[in-house]
């Protein structure tokens, strides 16, 4: 172990990071107001069916209770909330406290108000419920194919034709089981109404669509309402989207004229929001004995919920991995009772990659070739779908480079062949591609403010759940002017703020950057500008006057500091705009985005497919008596465009490849068939990686060789980690022992003899 | 006094304080919302995450398995009390922002908490010993790595 005390790569430290190993950052939980009520969920103990009754009697009579709110009292006087899909905010369309129905186990039937969080417990668990229930089906491979709706399908050329004059087909079912986010800070609520003004503290990935999100369902208009989220926990796609509990704990701070706050429990998660759907995959590829491929089909069932349709298959960015050939793809979302499944980290690239990257590893092992070069055999020139050319393609270079890193040419191509002799374990090595499309962001508009005392402050309503966004601007701007780092302030999570995306799709550092860049350049020509205005004598020509170390330096070699600039400008503040709306995105969309709707450019534009690129090593430890697998060591190399801040880059891709340790050895949502539900959804039975299981990580990243996407040219590697990530493992797994685990999570009674 | 509340002397970050407390409140909450110190974090109320992890007379326990009625008498140390006086970092804390030990940053304080008990009790001699003694305290970011070269540059750096 190294004792050196090296400091991050990219210069400035984390931003915030001070404030985080202090303590001093707030979070929503962590924010009271004078006066403040506590409120607590009481949740449905039942699957699905209608609630006949809702005793509260008991409840009433705790000491400091002060409101119960059931649909009862509800109706009519909260809501519709429209969910993201049909071009609102909400998580789901469906409101829990509409009315007597309940559709799946856990939903939320009544919130409770009280003086102290002990009193709001005890009274929401002696809220009573009767209801008439129905047959639930949780599990999606129990449910009626018929119900299945589809929601894609592509097709280009003929690949079950491809099957028929192939030497080599591989043609296999995987499975992905459902998952939950469990970022450590669970939701929380804080609503405080001052007159007819909203002010929700809330940890969201979205503070301007949690804003209109909160105003459509309470009949408020938007520029009542405020959010902050100055800090979230981890939000990993679970807090994208306005959840119901926030909009009710601001109707009960309406309702009794004091701020609320709820602090949801960690076993109500689950059923408050998002989760990642259970999926199976049926994937089918034909390839020449050489290995070069004929086709590829891949159709996948993915669970949905009643109330809602999300896409989430994925299998149109699959399809432009490899020079498949001919493609044939189809999604369907299958109707389950539970809430409405959401985004995940990689929502749609983790469940497909998983799928197709143990396939070419199988056809890898049928064509006797090394799954490295079977991958790099079938390198396409252009995009398969659209023919389109690739804008900044690299996977070869970090499958090259990450063969380096592991030592892969090490590696004992036969099943069983390597080992441990200290540990006793077999080894195996396993080797998967990453991808994730390069969405081109929202709509981004920031201001840059400088005061007399020097201090640059960007503004804009981004948000940092941990990505490192703060950060990231802070080392753009520190760049850009030449400025001192601890007179650059970074401020995002307000509303208020200027139109910022959702921290989303990987792109929104991208895009706040592209507005931050524009906004630091439009300053510093402002303060060029004031500094020929207030040293006449000095004038430099056009263009010359330098920025350095907080200061405008002119050619006659005066250097006046940036503070110095805003004072002599009548003291006022020098405020300027900056701005990035991505190509492709219309005036009309620009609106859309000011109303809170999800606006995203497209990784499709019409000269290039854009998307970033990586590849994953990973070494596994299989102990053959009992079976079980560790995850030694692993190696990713990826890229993702322009690097804004290397550390916080590789601080993000190396938890999201954890992520993928932990979805391929633990991670999972048991079904309990009987009462219909997930069971087990808190951390004592919802496994996570622990420090114990978290293997050495080592983390590159190359620079892309084409021309940049956009004029920022950076990709985001929030999502693109974990996509590939649980592939490598099983692939390794397979080395290790020559059992071909199709299912997610591999378990110890796969890998030993029953 | 009302029926459900008694009477707790406890010592905070070296502060006294004598409080009237609910039975059935936790310490967490006796710290969070009876003391303002907000620096220590619920990420489940059950035991299984370790967000909460403050010192008791010297030990690292998780504030939301106990009740605070049952601290009485007790030395709280929180990530509050940890810096200098004036104001400067505990060099665990450093160690934490030279390794960028975090992301999200939720579960950073009960990290930090624990890790100095890991040294502390002389569990921080091996990057495996550290991971093995930390494994209470859950980080959704995976921040693992930087974590436990955080906890061993300061061990080292003890001549743990
Ligand atoms: S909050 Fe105490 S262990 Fe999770
Ligand atoms: S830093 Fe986010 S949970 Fe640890």
């Amino acid at each position: 172990m190294t004792g050196a005390r090296t400091p991050p790569e990219g210069r400035l430290p984390r931003v915030d990071a001070r404030d985080k190993v202090t303590g001093a950052a707030e979070y929503t939980y962590d924010h009271s107001e004078p006066g403040q009520l506590h409120a607590a969920l009481v949740c449905a103990t039942f699957a699905r069916g209608v609630l006949r009754d809702i005793r509260t009697a008991a409840a009433e009579v705790v000491p400091g209770v002060r409101l119960i709110l059931t649909h009862r009292d509800t109706r009519g006087a909260v809501g519709p909330g429209l969910a993201l899909m049909d071009g609102g905010q909400f998580h789901t369309s469906f409101d829990p406290l509409a009315g007597p129905e309940v559709r799946y186990h856990g939903q939320m039937v009544a919130l409770v108000v009280a003086d102290t969080p002990e009193q709001a417990e005890q009274a929401a668990a002696l809220v009573e419920l009767t209801a008439e229930e129905l047959p639930a089906q949780v599990d999606p491979y129990a449910a009626d194919e018929a119900d299945d709706i589809e929601v894609f399908a592509l097709r280009r050329g003929d690949p079950a034709g491809a099957v028929t004059h192939a030497d080599l087909v591989v043609e296999a079912t995987y499975e992905t089981a459902a998952q939950l986010h469990q970022p450590i800070e669970p939701y929380a609520t804080n609503a405080r109404w001052s007159g007819d003004r909203l002010t929700v503290w809330s940890p969201t990935q979205w503070v301007v669509g949690e804003k209109h999100g909160l105003a459509a369902a309470l009949g408020v208009e938007p520029d009542q309402v405020r959010v902050i989220s100055r800090h979230v926990g981890g939000a990993f796609g679970g807090k994208a989207l306005t959840l119901w509990h926030t909009v009710y704990t601001a109707e009960a701070a309406r309702r009794l004229r004091r701020p609320v706050r709820l602090g949801v429990r960690r076993g109500q998660m689950a059923t408050l929001g998002s989760f990642r759907p259970a999926s199976r995959h049926r994937v089918r590829l034909a390839a020449r004995r050489d290995g070069t491929l004929l086709g590829y089909e891949h159709a996948c069932r993915t669970q949905g919920s009643r109330s809602d349709v999300l896409p989430l298959g994925g299998t149109a960015l699959s399809a432009r991995l490899y020079r498949f050939g001919a493609v044939a793809v189809r999604e369907h979302v299958v109707p389950t009772d539970v809430i409405t499944p959401g985004f995940m980290r990689a929502p749609l690239e983790f469940p497909t990659s998983f799928a197709l990257e143990c396939a070419i590893d199988e056809l890898a092992v049928a064509a006797g070739l090394d799954p490295v070069e079977l991958r790099r055999l079938n390198e396409p020139e252009v995009d398969p779908v659209d023919l389109l050319p690739f804008s900044g393609r690299n996977l070869p270079a970090c499958l090259d480079r990450g063969a380096e890193l592991f030592g892969w040419s090490r590696r004992q191509a036969p099943v069983g062949s390597m080992a441990d002799p200290r540990t006793g374990e077999t080894l195996g090595w396993g080797v998967a591609a990453a991808y994730y499309p390069g969405y081109g962001g929202g709509p981004t508009f920031c201001r840059a403010r400088l005061s007399g005392d020097g201090v640059v402050e960007i503004a804009l309503a981004a948000q940092d759940p941990g990505t490192g966004l703060r950060t990231a601007l802070a080392q753009l701007v520190v760049e850009r002017l030449r400025a001192d780092p601890r007179r650059v302030r970074i401020s995002l999570g307000d509303s208020d703020l200027p139109l910022a995306p959702m921290a989303a799709g990987s792109c929104s550092s991208a895009t706040a950057a592209a507005a931050v860049e524009d906004a630091a350049d439009r300053l510093l020509r402002r303060l060029r500008d004031l500094a020929r205005k207030h040293w006449p004598g000095q004038e430099p020509a056009p263009g010359q006057a330098v920025p350095d170390r907080h200061r405008i330096v002119t050619p006659g070699g005066t250097s006046i500091d940036f503070g110095e600039i805003a004072r002599r400008e009548d003291g006022q503040a020098v405020t300027v705009e900056g701005s990035w709306i991505p190509e492709g995105l219309t005036p009309g969309m620009v609106a859309d985005a000011r109303a809170g709707r999800f606006v995203q450019a497209h990784e499709t534009t019409p000269t290039a497919y854009r998307a970033s690129y990586g590849a994953h090593f990973a070494e596994v430890g299989v102990d053959r008596v009992t079976g079980r697998v560790r995850v030694r060591r692993m190696v990713g190399v990826f890229d993702v465009g322009r690097v804004l801040h290397a550390a916080m880059l590789k601080n993000q891709l190396r938890g999201g490849m954890l992520w993928g340790v932990g979805h391929a050895l633990m991670e999972q949502l048991h079904v309990d068939k009987e009462h219909g539900r997930f069971m087990g959804v808190d951390l004592g039975s919802y496994h996570i990686l622990t420090h114990a299981d978290a293997p050495a990580v080592e983390v590159e990243l190359v620079t892309p060789p084409g021309p940049h996407a956009d004029p920022v040219g950076a990709r985001g590697a929030g999502e693109i980690g974990v996509v590939g990530s649980s592939a490598a493992v099983a692939n390794a797994v397979f080395h290790a022992t020559g059992r071909r685990i199709r299912r997610l999570p591999i378990r110890a009674h796969d890998l030993v003899d029953q | 006094m009302k029926p459900e509340s008694a009477v707790v002397s406890i010592t905070v970050n070296g502060t006294p304080h004598r409080l009237e407390a609910d039975t059935r409140r936790t310490l967490v909450d006796l710290l969070r919302e009876d003391l303002g110190l907000t620096g220590t974090k619920i990420g489940c109320g059950q035991g299984t995450c370790g967000a909460c992890t403050v010192h008791v007379d010297g030990v690292r326990v998780l504030a939301c398995l106990l009740l605070a009625v049952t601290v009485e008498g007790g030395q709280v140390l929180t990530i509050e009390g940890l810096g200098t006086p004036d104001g400067g970092l505990h060099e665990l804390q450093q160690a934490f922002i030279d390794r960028d030990a975090l992301q999200c940053g939720f579960c950073t304080p009960g990290q930090i908490m624990s890790g100095l008990g890991c040294i502390g009790e002389g569990r921080a001699n091996t990057a495996e010993e550290i991971r093995e003694s930390m494994s209470g305290n859950l980080c959704r970011c995976a921040a693992y790595p930087g974590i436990v070269a955080a906890i061993a540059d300061v061990a080292e750096g003890q001549g743990a």
